[in-house]
């Protein structure tokens, strides 16, 4: 077996959240739908997840693991207000595209 | 020390969030009228609780989560107290408690009160926070309460619309948070504060990743605390949101996030500085420059607006800028007695900056639109124009509230820049002296567009081209029924318009006052100016 | 007496209420009973400040020893600590016989004037507007005598030129009264920027501005410190200019050459204003503040010569301006600037009491010809012109007698009051320098030919009325004018025109007797003997002896002392006489029986005539040397601020204009997208300067 997949050090963790950020954060710029770009946002908490579950391993602490249920918790809310508003607005001009909802402005 | 006694406050406005859930199951209309008054009692309550469990030093929980210090009395006591107005603002005046002229409930009246005393919790939880979680926590409830405040304030697609990119980019900063925190976290293996200072403290073992990772993090935090405050450069939202959102409620997001965002943003550079403010040159910078973009992006996009809430809106991200131009101060200068003046003044100024703006929305929201619709009083130039004659008391607590957000003597304004400016000048920092100028240049700028609205109010004629629109309103569906647009004479927001004005004036004319108020920022402050606890 | 005392702070403000009450309610409610409040506050005044002088006259008084009375109203301006010296001025009453000497004049003539201005003023448009600010004023003189310090004393002061300029203005609609007006205050400001500067080195020096702080003999007011040298240390080189700087103060205040010029010209408001501020009462404040001032005074030999020439300058000046006036107004107002000068110099010559003395008898028939001459002004249609008018005695015998009576007190006809008091002061001069008591005694004559030229020319001679019967036009350009109400009375005498006249007219005649050089009755010198009891008067005088060592007898401030010697000095008495007989004679000769020799004369010293008749060109000179300057520089100024400062304050609004429309458009579109690149993006640009 290579090495890199026998050890695992915290830089891979970390290296893993950083993408599921970044991939995150090109998703929410990219996409113009809005359940998509939700998606995205849900993506970078993932990847900090990841990120706090590598660190508490790291350090040999269980905080990092207990943030992470704080942090699924917020984004569970925050699912059930994002399909909300989502709905809402479809229910207005029947399209989720991020770009159809600009009537405030300037 | 067991946690219930240090949150008492926070879980008087729980428990009567709790009671307002439940009484939003019925239906009936004197359960919702009956609504505003429970969170109005919780407020008091919160607000005396807060008040009473003042204590000198500091009060940690056993987990050591939250730390009750002086600060988080005092920005307890200022939110529960500004939140207490937000209330009266909000209170319904139709018969079945679903509205009133500016803000429409459809039939949550007490799913709204359970949420902003929820946002109230959140604020008061950031306060007194002393671990990464719990920061986190209390921003994000200060935070999602104010989404669903916006979304739901009117029957339009604009509030729904202000709601969408509010929430969305909240989101997104408050991911750049957890990572941020992550980070830090990452770094020091430390959640709590006092914890993550002492590792700081320690000698580093030379430069190396966890110097830069370390910055990154106190960046990432930084930007999203920004967020809160409306900072430039994530401060885009901001205009689209405070047009979209009903008054009241473009009132309460004003106010509620920027000051959790700023007390949130003090502890983070108390903690990156070590305790001791001992921050990176180019952080300090950094911070100058924010300060002084906030502020003259925020006056200079105000100039060329129609909406005079989103001139509101633009105003408040100038606001953040002066309250930034403390916190710059705060980090530049070398001694504690300046560093506990900049303190001071921050804390003053919120406090001002919260007063000044329930006069000046209130007022808004008292008169009528133009062109009538629900959920929506005067928000335009039109409407305002000639408004002054008519209600001349309106005229004047506009005129007082726009002086008081420019800094003209004689209000409480002006004091609050005047104790933002002393240390700065004192301080004989060149960067600080000019930031004192550009704050000053900032000030006239600014006055372009208050002054604006006054003279709007004061105008002799009734608004260009309001016969048309008038006309033209007279076909539309919802007008029927509706001959001229009358005021709402609204007992409560009367009462906060009154308390406002007269908290303005007084700040301003009677001195004693205006040094009790800044003794007691400055009492509140202390502590953190002198570095170690 | 106790009562006055205790309720002191009812003295001025009655006259305030008077006043607030006319101003507030006079246009709608009261109309023409707007004088009541006045007639009431005024009234009230002056009966408390007769009881008040007839109570310390008839005070049992011991000699050498102080009387005075002090009544704190109220903490007023209270600032600084331990460390920086503290600034109190309080509001409250000294009072002492100058004040009270003081108050009977201010609020007695101020009564009889605002009931004599009720037939006068019958009829104006703005008659509630007129009394409120006659209430104002004498509330305002009132706080400026009886104040205990010198913020006090400020205030009263500036409230009178606040009254001054609004009451010359009060025919606002004339451009020569609007003007007339401005110029008063404006030449007030140069005075009053020394007396501000006065008041300041006052306190730097002494660190306080109370006359005499919790009482004399406790060395906390300015003028014990004074007295006693304690100044703070390093500070005593600025004692010596402190009297220079109030002396401006009263030089602009009290008329005295160069800052003059505002008098005749104040002369466009109401005839009783001119009889009460600018000849009566507010002009001789100047000569008060000296008098109550005067330890800081009398020390400084520098400052009493310059008050010296300056007064006696200013008398002769003004007397022969005076000579060639044919407005009755105009040549009252130069004989008031010459009058005052003959004050600053009794003060100068240190004869404060013959100052005061001569202020009392000034007041009274000054006080009488300027009403007179208002009556004259009602009957000849608001005509002023003595070369138009002539015998007025057949149209208005009463009037003719109290005219008589005003210009022979005034030219110091003997045994009127105007003699007495003059001579003291001619006799004071004489008695330091004989060419002052020249200049003065010279004046003395002038004083005398130009009144009676005045006299002559209106009430004697062939009868020339102007505008008969169907006057009280509003074809009088140049002074002041009546309403269609006013041609109502037929009667030009009316009873409550004349009884304020004879009353002043009694004063005129016998106030002579307060200080007679012998004892007739009253015991001789008896003002003096009630003024040397006032600290203020005591402490100069102290100040006096140890700088000029034993006082010689007119060195002795007139104060009570027994005199040296029992026998009346006459000669002085009589040479005084003398010159106004002489004035007295030539007006006669010229004026009455042969008027075409004095026009004669008047050509054959052309040149001289020019010049008296263009008043020295002051007026032309101020304008070269002054006002064109300050236009000038004005013109600068302007022009800095509005290319300079408009094109800044310009830029500031435009520029952020343009930055905005720019961000507006690019960066507020609206895109929720465009939002969050541009905050990410913002994000990236942030990081990459950190880190690079």
């Amino acid at each position: 077996m290579p090495d890199v997949f026998t050890n695992i050090a915290l830089q891979h963790y970390l290296i893993v959240g950083a993408l599921m950020f970044a991939i995150g954060m090109i998703g929410f710029m990219c996409r113009r739908n809005l359940i998509v770009m939700f998606l995205c946002s849900e993506l970078m908490l993932q990847g900090v997840a990841i990120n706090f579950i590598a660190f508490g391993a790291f350090w040999g602490k269980l905080s990092g693991q207990a943030f992470v249920i704080f942090i699924l918790a917020i984004a569970a809310a925050e699912a059930a207000l994002a399909l909300a508003i989502i709905v809402l607005l479809f229910r207005q001009k029947h399209t989720v595209d991020s770009q159809a909802f600009r009537e405030l402005r300037g | 020390m067991n946690v219930t006694q240090l949150i008492i406050p926070e879980l008087t406005l729980l428990a009567a969030a709790a009671l307002l859930f439940l009484m939003g199951g019925s239906n009936a209309p004197k359960t919702r009228l009956l609504a505003p008054v429970v969170a109005l009692l919780a407020m008091v309550g919160a607000l005396v609780a807060s008040l009473i469990g003042q204590r000198t030093g500091v009060r940690m929980d056993d987990t050591g989560s939250l730390a009750v210090t002086a600060l988080s009395v005092y920005i307890k006591s200022i939110s529960i107290g500004v939140g207490a107005l937000f209330v009266l603002l909000a209170w319904p005046t139709s018969r079945d408690g679903a509205s009133n002229r500016s803000i429409s409930f459809s039939t949550e009246t007490s799913e709204y009160f359970a949420l902003l005393l929820l946002a109230i919790t959140g604020m008061c939880v950031v306060a007194s926070a002393n671990s990464l979680p719990t920061l986190f926590l209390g921003i994000e409830l200060a935070s999602i309460p104010t989404y669903i405040m916006v979304t739901m304030s009117r029957p339009h697609q604009q509030a729904q619309e202000a709601g969408v990119k509010y929430f969305f980019l909240g989101a997104l900063s408050a991911a750049m948070m957890l990572l941020g925190m992550s980070y830090l976290f990452g770094v020091t293996g430390e959640m709590r504060l006092d914890h993550i200072i002492d590792v700081l403290r320690r000698p580093a073992d030379g430069p190396g990743i966890g110097g830069s990772l370390l910055m990154l993090a106190v960046l990432l935090m930084m930007m999203s605390f920004l967020f809160k405050l409306a900072a430039v450069p994530l401060h885009f939202y901001a205009g689209d949101v405070y047009q979209g959102a009903a008054t009241p409620v473009t009132a309460a997001i004003s106010f509620i996030p920027k000051i959790a965002g700023m007390t949130a943003l003090i502890k983070l550079l108390y903690v990156a500085g070590a305790g001791t403010w001992a921050l990176d040159p180019k952080l300090m910078k950094l911070v100058w420059i924010i300060a002084v973009l906030t502020m003259t992006v925020g006056n200079v996009l105000g100039l060329l607006q129609y909406n005079v809430k989103r001139v509101l809106a633009y105003s408040s991200i100038a606001h953040s800028g002066y309250l930034l131009v403390g916190l710059a101060t705060l980090v530049h200068v070398k001694a504690p007695e300046q560093r506990g003046d900049a303190l001071a003044a921050i804390a003053f100024y919120m406090l001002a900056y919260g007063v000044m703006n329930v006069a000046v929305f209130g007022v808004l929201m008292l008169l009528p639109a133009k062109v009538p619709a629900p959920a929506r009083t005067a928000e335009t130039y039109d409407d305002l124009a000639g408004a002054g004659w008519r209600h001349p008391v309106l005229g004047v607590v506009m005129a007082l509230g726009c002086f008081s957000l420019i800094g003209i003597p004689a209000t409480a304004g002006f004091f609050g820049k005047l104790y933002l400016l002393k240390p700065a000048i004192q301080s004989g920092n060149t960067a600080l002296v000019w930031l004192a100028v550009l704050t000053m240049i900032n000030a006239a700028i600014s006055a372009g567009y208050y002054l604006k609205i006054v003279t709007a109010m004061w105008s002799k004629s009734d608004g260009a081209g309001t016969e048309a629109i008038r006309d033209t309103a007279h076909d539309s569906a919802y007008d029927l029924g509706h001959q001229a647009p009358a005021t709402e004479r609204s007992v409560p927001v009367l009462a906060a318009i009154a308390l406002s004005a007269a908290g303005i004036l007084a700040a301003g004319i009677v001195f004693p006052l205006t040094g009790a108020i800044y003794r007691a920022a400055a009492s509140a402050t202390a502590w953190l100016a002198d570095g170690p606890r | 007496m106790n009562f006055v005392i205790e309720h002191s702070y009812l003295i001025p403000l009655l006259p305030l209420l008077g006043a607030l009450a006319a101003g507030l309610l006079g246009a709608k409610v009261l109309k023409h009973n707007s004088h009541w409040p006045i007639w009431i506050g005024v009234g009230a005044s002056a009966l408390m400040a007769i009881v008040l002088l007839v109570g310390m006259l008839t005070e049992h008084h011991e000699p050498g020893r102080m009387m005075y009375f002090m009544s704190h109203w109220f903490d007023w301006i209270v600032a600084g600590d331990e460390k920086t010296g503290i600034f109190n001025a309080a509001a409250g009453a000294f009072i002492d016989p100058l004040t009270a000497v003081m108050l009977a004049v201010v609020c007695g003539i101020g009564f009889l004037i605002t009931v004599f201005s009720k037939g006068y003023m019958h009829g104006e448009s703005g008659y509630f507007r007129f009394f409120a600010y006659l209430g104002l004023f004498i509330s305002a003189m009132t706080i400026l005598v009886m104040g205990d310090n010198l913020i006090m004393l400020y205030l009263g002061w500036e409230g009178v030129g606040l009254c001054s300029y609004l009451l010359i203005g009060y025919y606002y609609e004339k451009p020569a009264a609007r003007e007339a007006a401005k110029k008063a205050f404006i030449v007030n400001r140069i005075g009053d920027f020394g007396f501000a500067l006065g008041i300041l080195l006052t306190f730097y020096c002494f660190g306080t501005v109370s006359f005499f702080g919790t009482g004399p003999g406790s060395n906390t007011g300015f003028l014990e410190k004074a007295l006693h040298g304690i100044a703070n240390p390093g500070t005593e080189v600025y004692v010596f200019w402190i009297p220079f700087c109030l002396m401006l103060g009263a030089f602009g205040k009290s008329a005295q050459f160069p800052l003059s010029v505002w008098l005749p010209d104040a002369m466009e408001g109401p005839t009783p204003v001119s009889a009460l501020i600018h000849a009566a009462t507010m002009v001789t404040a100047g000569v008060y503040m000296i008098v109550r001032l005067g330890t800081l005074f009398v020390g400084n030999s520098n400052a009493m010569i310059t008050i010296a020439v300056i007064g006696a300058f200013t008398a002769i000046w003004a007397a022969t301006i005076a000579l060639r006036q044919s407005d009755l107004k105009k040549v009252f107002a130069y004989s008031t600037v010459s009058q005052l000068g003959f004050m600053f110099v009794g003060v100068a010559v240190l004869a404060p009491v013959a100052a005061v003395f001569h202020l009392i008898t000034h007041a009274f028939f000054k006080a009488l010809l300027f009403l007179s001459s208002g009556v004259v002004m009602h009957a000849t249609g608001g005509e002023l012109d003595m070369c138009k008018m002539s015998g007025l005695k057949r149209r208005l015998p009463k009037t003719r007698i109290l005219m008589l009576i005003g210009c022979l007190a005034l030219s110091g006809f003997p045994l009127l009051s105007g003699f007495w008091s003059k001579d003291e002061i001619v006799h004071a001069a004489g008695g330091k320098s004989l060419v002052l008591g020249a200049v003065m005694l010279f004046t003395s004559l002038l004083t005398a030919y130009y009144t009676f030229r005045l006299y002559f020319r209106v009430f004697e001679g062939p009868e020339k009325i102007p505008g008969g019967d169907h006057h009280h036009g509003l074809s009088q350009g140049d002074s002041e004018s009546h309403g269609p109400a006013a041609q109502a009375h037929h009667n030009p005498e009316p009873l409550s025109m004349m009884l304020p006249l004879a009353i002043l007219a009694i004063g005129a005649v016998f106030a002579g007797v307060i200080n007679l050089p012998f004892a007739a009755g009253v015991r001789e010198h008896a003002l003096g003997h009630f003024l040397q009891q006032s600290p203020s008067f005591a402490m100069a005088a102290r100040v006096a002896t140890a700088k000029y060592g034993t006082l010689t007898d007119t060195d002795k401030l007139g104060l009570g002392q027994e005199p040296t010697s029992h026998v009346v000095e006459v000669a002085p008495l009589v040479i005084g006489g003398g010159a106004a007989l002489i004035g007295i004679a030539l007006a006669f000769v010229l004026h009455l029986q042969n008027r075409a020799k004095a026009d004669e004369l008047a050509g054959r010293f052309g040149s001289v005539t020019r010049v008296l008749d263009a008043k020295y060109w002051v007026d032309e000179i101020y304008q070269a040397l002054i006002v064109e300057p300050a236009r000038a520089l004005g013109r600068l100024f302007w022009w800095f601020d509005r290319v300079i400062v408009g094109g800044a304050s310009f830029m500031i609004g435009v520029i952020p204009q343009i930055g905005g429309a720019a961000l507006k458009f690019s960066t507020q579109r609206g895109y929720l997208q465009g939002y969050a690149v541009s905050m990410l993006a913002c994000l990236v640009l942030i990081l990459l300067w950190m880190f690079m």
